[in-house]
């Protein structure tokens, strides 16, 4: 334990010059952080949360390079794991083993459970924060649900011998791979992918949808595809289009294919299955409310052809260009990135801007759009600043990006997920409702949410267990690797946020930064208070033990002030701010 | 909460903090004084109550399909080969000669059938074939406004039920508990002060707090760590200030701070109740056993919350504690495809339904410790198309059953016999008879796939908060249920353009 004591007063690990410029400067501030109110805004719209050297960087650069960096991410949105500067994540995705191209290889067999793992793993360390935020968003915006499809290979058993869950999984890591490669592209690519989706197919009943010979079709995909993927509730449609969409939409099927991307290999994509298609008369017009976004409020004539599988391929495309669907996806990512509320007119003024760079006929230019609104003054209006609840993934994993956490096994991601998935409901590849999990504001609040988010940030600052304490302590990677649920060590935390040793007596100072670094200053001088005389007692709070009585190095003392700085961490993290954004 | 202040004193006291520690676990002969309660005309009913009254919600996500949980075989075309070829009930419990119970659903006594309440044709006019919509105007008490609003359960706790206070062991009581994963809009509100909380995850029956439990000990029985989370909760003088400060510090400016808070105070609060009050070994004062795991026929791991662990726990917290109204759910009634007939995933669903609530009403019945007059409300989005599509199943739909279990409640058909059935129904074109079932009308035409409503499902909420749970101030009334005023008005006036969707059902004693 003296060893590991001596370690305390080495210079400290990992504190990027940067860091400590910048919280050196907060340490001199009147006001904690405010003067990274603008950086943190951008980071948590655009990234799971902030980290001290992206508020640096966004601070010194101004948000504009960030978005352009982040709007170009290259190969990382086809191979994740590739043009990363995260050595965690690096270790962390070997560790998961789920590899970055799906393949149905029996030999490296993975599971849902190892899927969401890694997507977790991309969300908390990947440079491409913009993309995996993005993934994520079209995920949830055309949700499938992983035990659907396993149950329906369970009762249908894959050819090939795969196990129903790999199979399950296989494809909905291809439609997330998708989904992340499209993040930028068109709305239309997204959509068509969804569509002829095998997951899509199963979870939305296509695969069941039989309109030959008279047949009532299932409007089950039809009615989501309008509601939920497209126009919104009753907006431009009846009844009567969901139902004519269900026969256009019968057929639509899957099959057993080689795997042309991976030779040697099957997969299951689409094919049209004319057996149970519906008889389409050639010239039927169908969604007659729709209009063109071109401005002129244009019918889109929507006209069938009866000749099968481009019939549904009109639909999607004419779904894709109309207005009524660029306002709708444009007005959803005005809500994700800026705020819930639609309707102002700044709001109006701008979505209507971004309907504009949608485009004609070119499916929903995504990078156009993305480019206005995340430029935009409503997006750097200071009113918009800390407008959202935010879900669970970010409000559980924002804390550890800031503090430079270490994630490295599985068994990590597993104790975090367990408690957002069963604990706050966010399931990953296996939501149940079509309308994914939500990120409406006023949803995302409750006694259960805020209890295991708090949970959640206890047992990643204290481990829940106290002999891991000692490892804690240790700066050496070895000991850490001893100790596979430690998440930081703490030396390494104060490092990242500029706290030296020297200035570990001064409870004030570590609490400005801690609370700089999670909040940027957005916090009450009550929840200042409270905080530091939290850090001021021992851990199990029944004595006053102020830091600064403990002027010696010893190896109790340290110990001890290890607790009581990762508590106070854990306490700020735990703030009601901490489920905003 | 306006009595924040004698909580914040009870907290100080130290109550809660000695209760939370599991060592002032008190017996439940002292908690849940039994109560008579009023009349809708504020007289005393008939008889003694033999407890509070109370509620528990059901509410099946999805669109439960009413014409095959409540079979109307009085119907004849119902069994024709167009209309539900493969899913068609040929064997219900038959009820009163017209319609019958699922045969699934057999897991009701003669005692449970007499006090099962069933309502057929309830909706709303014009309603929504959303999921979403739908449920939001069912948890609202209030159609047509999409807008955040307060749940009708948090508007009843807030403006009719009797105001929450301090339990025996210190703690801060509730009156509405969601018991799902996620707060049901029906317990939401966005207003700070009207907050109610959501308890999942009780822990288990023996007793302990396992991982996934209701608490922020999350399993763990390390003193030490124990110590530490007790000075996170920050209820104890001793240990300094908290959690519990932070909450109730000042809101900052931003829009959910306030909101957010008072989320984390009442998570505190809620935490001590649970720990002192609730979780203690447990057994059911019934024979029916709740239905394990997910519903049956389905992998557990679709449920966040398994079904019956759910019903059971929102039981615990009617018995235990003074919570009024406890709300559970249970998802995919959404049968698009595959639904079965008699035996199937929805013959599954419908029979560990009934088992849950069988379940449930022995339980709460025959508990003579914490004795309750629970009414157990059942209730879904819409029902589902009354022909089958091409895929074994059924698509979204109107009018769908609502049921209500209880000794309070008038057990039988509603809307399901000769004359009620057929009120709106077209004339077949072929035979001219009146009926839900048409095989010769086109698919085109909204009878020939849906049932309307006779009854809307708000005038259903409100003869359970008048008749049952005695809040009989229209004014009151209609601060939880918009509208409802108007409506009851004009037929306590006889007024002959009076709303017949809005006609009370009379399901209560």
């Amino acid at each position: 334990m003296l060893a590991t004591f001596a370690r305390v007063v080495t210079p400290a690990r990992g504190c990027s010059l940067a860091a400590s410029l910048f919280f050196g400067a907060a340490l001199l501030s009147a006001q904690v952080g405010t003067q990274y109110a603008e950086a943190g805004h951008f980071s948590r719209r655009l990234t799971v949360g902030p980290t001290p050297a992206l508020l640096v960087e966004i601070s010194s650069n101004g948000p504009g390079p960030y978005i352009a960096t982040q709007l170009a991410p290259g190969i990382a949105a086809t191979d994740p794991s590739a043009n990363q500067s995260n050595a965690e994540l690096q270790l962390l995705l070997t560790s998961i083993g789920v590899p970055s191209t799906p393949v149905l290889d029996p030999a490296v067999e993975y599971s849902i459970g190892d899927l969401a793992r890694y997507e977790v793993a991309l969300l908390l360390y990947s440079d491409w924060q913009l993309l995996e935020m993005l993934t994520y968003r079209w995920e949830r915006l055309l949700n499938t649900n992983y035990s659907s499809v396993r149950n329906y290979f369970n009762d249908n058993p894959p050819a090939g011998g795969e196990s129903s869950n790999f199979v399950a999984t296989h494809l909905e890591h291809k439609e997330h791979a998708a989904f992340r490669a499209n993040a930028f592209g068109t709305f239309l690519d997204l959509l068509e992918f969804s569509a002829k989706s095998p997951t899509m197919s199963i979870y939305l009943d296509g695969v069941e949808n039989d309109a030959s010979g008279g047949q009532e079709p299932n409007e089950n995909y039809a009615r989501e595809l309008l509601e939920l993927h497209t126009l919104g509730e009753d907006n431009s449609y009846d009844q009567t289009d969901v139902q004519n969409l269900a026969a256009v939409f019968a057929g639509w099927n899957f099959q057993r294919v080689p795997d042309a991307a991976n030779p040697g290999f099957d997969t299951y994509e689409f094919f049209f299955d004319s057996a149970k298609a519906a008889t389409i008369t050639p010239g039927m017009q169908v969604l007659p409310q729709l209009r063109l976004n071109d401005g002129l409020g244009t019918p889109s004539n929507v006209t069938l052809t009866g000749t099968g599988q481009v019939d549904g391929e009109i639909v999607l495309a004419a779904l894709a260009n109309s207005e009524q669907c660029a306002e709708y996806i444009c007005k959803m990512l005005y809500r994700f990135f800026v705020c819930d509320d639609d309707g102002t007119p700044a709001a109006q003024a701008l979505i209507g801007q971004c309907m504009t760079a949608w485009g004609v006929n070119v499916g929903g230019d995504l990078d156009a759009v993305l480019t206005l609104l995340l430029n935009s003054p409503e997006m750097a209006d200071p009113t918009n600043y800390w407008c959202k609840a935010n879900m669970p993934v970010e409000s559980i994993l924002a804390p550890i990006r800031a503090f430079g956490g270490r994630v490295r096994r599985n068994s990590q991601l597993t104790t975090l997920m367990n408690l957002m998935e069963s604990g706050c409901g966010q399931r990953l590849f296996r939501f149940g409702p079509p309308d994914g999990f939500t990120d409406v504001s006023v949803e995302q609040l409750g006694t259960e949410q805020s209890l295991f988010r708090v949970a959640a940030k206890l047992r990643a600052f204290l481990t829940y267990d106290p002999a891991n304490l000692a490892q804690m302590l240790d700066a050496s990677d070895n000991a850490a690797d001893a100790a596979p649920e430690v998440f930081y060590n703490v030396f390494d935390l104060l490092a990242s946020i500029g706290i030296t040793v020297g200035a570990w007596t001064n409870e004030t100072a570590i609490v400005d930064q801690i609370l700089t670094v999670l909040y940027q200053g957005h916090h009450t001088a009550a929840d200042h208070a409270s905080a530091t005389e939290f850090l001021a007692r021992s851990p199990d709070g029944l004595t006053s033990v102020p830091l600064l009585t403990l002027a010696t190095f010893v190896e109790e003392d340290s110990i001890q002030w290890g607790k009581q700085i990762m508590q106070t961490v854990a306490y700020c993290a735990a703030f009601a701010q901490g489920n905003q954004k | 909460m306006s009595n924040e202040m004698s909580r914040r004193e009870a907290l100080r006291l130290g109550l809660y903090g000695l209760a939370a520690s599991g060592m002032t676990l008190l017996p439940r002969q002292a908690r849940a004084v039994p109560l008579l309660m009023g009349s809708p005309n504020g007289s005393p009913v008939g008889r003694k109550a033999l407890g509070p009254r109370k509620v528990l919600l059901i509410f099946l996500r999805g669109g439960n399909d009413g014409i095959n949980t409540l079979v109307p075989f009085g119907d004849r075309p119902y069994i024709h080969p167009l209309i539900r070829p493969t899913i068609q009930i040929t064997n219900p419990q038959n009820i009163n000669g017209f319609c019958g119970l699922h045969p699934a659903m057999d897991a009701f006594t003669p005692a449970g059938r007499s006090s099962l309440a069933l309502i057929h044709r309830v909706g709303y006019e014009d309603s929504s074939l959303s999921h979403f919509t739908g449920q939001y105007y069912w948890e609202t008490g209030q159609v047509a406004s999409l807008d955040a609003q307060d749940g009708w359960v948090a508007k009843a706790a807030v403006h009719g039920l009797p105001q929450p206070g301090v339990s025996a062991a210190g703690c801060p009581e509730f009156a509405t508990a969601s018991v799902a994963t996620k707060l049901q809009a029906a317990f939401g509100s966005p207003t700070p002060a009207n907050v109610q909380p959501n308890v999942p995850f009780i822990g288990d029956e023996a007793g302990n707090s396992p991982d996934d439990a209701y608490s922020l000990d999350a399993g763990t029985t390390d003193p030490e760590l124990l110590a530490a989370i007790e000075k996170f909760r920050g209820v104890q003088a001793a240990t300094g200030p908290g959690l519990l400060d932070h909450y109730q510090n000042a809101a900052l400016p931003s829009q959910w701070d306030a909101l957010a808070r008072s989320y984390g105070e009442a998570m505190i609060n809620t935490e001590c109740e649970v720990a002192n009050t609730v979780l203690a070994p447990y057994t059911s004062a019934g024979t029916q056993t709740y239905p394990e795991g997910g519903v049956q026929g389905l992998p557990a791991e679709n449920w966040v919350t398994p079904f019956g662990n759910a019903v059971r726990d929102a039981v615990r917290l009617l018995k235990l504690t003074s919570c009024v109204v406890a709300g559970v759910e249970v998802g995919t009634w959404d049968h698009h495809s595959d639904q079965g007939g008699e035996v199937g995933r929805h013959a599954d669903k419908l029979r560990a339904l009934s088992q849950a609530m069988q379940a449930a009403f022995e339980d709460l019945g025959n508990d003579v410790v914490n004795p309750t007059e629970t009414l157990i409300m059942v209730m879904s989005e819409f029902g589902r198309t009354t022909r089958e599509n091409s895929s074994g199943g059924t698509d979204h739909a109107r009018a769908s059953v609502m049921m209500a279990m209880g000794p309070t409640a008038r057990g039988g058909v509603y809307n399901c016999d000769p004359t009620t059935w057929f009120q709106g129904a077209p004339a077949d074109p072929v035979t001219g008879r009146p009926t839900w079932f048409s095989p010769n009308l086109p698919a085109s035409d909204p009878l020939a796939k849906y049932i309307f409503p006779l009854t809307d499902f708000r005038i259903v909420y409100y003869e359970a908060l008048a008749r049952h749970l005695g809040i009989t101030d229209l004014d009151v009334l209609e601060q939880i249920i918009p509208g409802i005023k108007a409506k009851v008005e004009e037929h306590q006036q006889g007024v002959p353009t009076a709303d017949p969707l809005f006609a009370e059902i009379g399901y209560l004693l």
